[in-house]
């Protein structure tokens, strides 16, 4: 657990803010009665006498849950659930190392999910697929009233590599996000990802090489140094304004639309 | 001489003309109807590659012919597909495909209806 440094706005209730980062409405009181708040409850004496620019630190006890990695013939998916209520400052981030087989119009190995940006903000679903999840979100879990924001699912593929390109060694760091303002404090990382080896190297119509071969990698907790480069990449990252200005320029680096210059900051929970 | 080779010509003027005409009646007609009416492109393709996925698949299409194109943009022989990457995409051989904006990206990238071949697809003709 690590807490949320939140500072109150004008149109905040601490039993909104209790909504917003995963907890049920009826839930304030255990950021009120948590010890690191004693100070402003002291000063404040009841909810009703909160002011703009009061600070709270919010409890941030939310952790996946279940974490289920499959493999098929050519790449895997991965279902994640949380625990905590939806909260709409609670989403999730993925960050992608493609090896040696980008795709997309994207050609980066490396890129934050959706790859190719779908949308200008640095979360793997869409505001629009949280509003009204995808159909096949409910099909794929199995859970009719699946909410995005507590449930994360990607499949990734590949076609087989060729014996020159080597073995296709495809990674992501998936993590909850918590998000204040630009703010996003990943939490509960995961390493997952699979191996796809080259096909079959024939030879007038004999196999001289084995077939290709997927074998699913993880899921694991990310160590410190994967959730650094994770939240370094979410940096470096960009969505649909940089790719527009991108595909404009050839492609050139647009280091002043990633998702760290349009003002966005990542952290791991501080200790 | 000169006559019965300048008759040949234009019987198969004729012959030819017609079969480019019945070819284009053939794949303008491959559509359905209640799909195309959701969006602002309906294409005629073939599939050249699938790449694979990430959060969505990319499948590398070449255009046959354009059924309905209210978009602005003008479709090249060669582009890309978007799908999610658990729905199916564009299937091999030809078909027709429904599309919708991928992002609000400009230029235009493109997905199938609703991201998935089970909407953004039919006719198809492996």
């Amino acid at each position: 657990m690590y807490y949320e440094e939140v500072v109150m706005k004008d149109t905040d209730t601490l039993s909104g803010l209790a909504a917003e980062y995963g907890y049920k409405v009826s839930d304030w009181r255990k950021i009120w009665d948590d010890p690191k708040n004693a100070a402003l409850v002291k000063k404040r004496t009841k909810p009703e006498h909160l002011q703009k620019g009061d600070t709270w630190q919010i409890p941030i006890p939310w952790k996946t849950t279940r974490r289920v990695l499959t493999a098929d013939p050519n790449g895997a998916t991965f279902i994640v659930n949380r625990d905590g209520e939806p909260g709409k400052r609670l989403s999730w981030v993925q960050t992608v190392y493609r090896s040696n087989q980008p795709i997309g119009p994207n050609p980066s190995p490396y890129c934050v999910d959706g790859c190719t940006p779908d949308d200008n903000l640095p979360f793997y679903w869409t505001n629009g697929e949280v509003a009204s999840p995808p159909a096949w979100t409910a099909r794929t879990t199995g859970d009719p009233k699946v909410n995005l924001r507590k449930t994360f699912i990607d499949h990734s593929s590949r076609n087989a590599p060729s014996v020159w390109m080597g073995t296709t060694k495809w990674r992501a760091v998936v993590s909850i996000a918590v998000v204040t303002e630009k703010r996003v404090t990943v939490v509960d990382s995961y390493v997952w990802g699979f191996d796809l080896t080259p096909a079959s190297l024939t030879l007038v119509g004999v196999a001289i090489t084995p077939p290709s071969t997927c074998t699913a990698v993880g899921p694991t907790p990310a160590s410190a140094g994967e959730i650094s480069a994770h939240v370094n990449l979410l940096g470096k990252g960009w969505g649909t304004l940089a790719a527009a200005f991108a595909q404009a320029h050839l492609n050139a680096f647009v280091p002043t639309a990633t998702f760290g210059a349009m003002g966005w900051t990542f952290r791991k929970p501080p200790s | 001489m000169r006559a019965l080779l300048a008759g040949l010509l234009t019987l198969c003027m004729a012959s030819c003309s017609g079969m480019q005409k019945e070819k284009k009646m053939d794949w303008k007609d491959r559509v359905d109807p209640k799909k195309a009416a959701t969006v602002k492109a309906v294409l005629r393709v073939k599939l050249i590659r699938a790449e694979g996925s990430d959060k969505y698949g990319w499948d590398l299409v070449g255009l046959i012919g354009v059924i309905k194109n209210e978009t602005g943009f003008s479709f090249p022989k060669e582009f890309q597909v978007a799908h999610y990457s658990v729905e199916p995409g564009v299937p091999k051989g030809e078909s027709t495909i429904y599309l919708e904006r991928y992002s609000e990206a400009d230029p235009p990238e493109w997905k199938l209806l609703n991201g998935t071949a089970r909407d953004g697809v039919s006719d198809n003709t492996p």
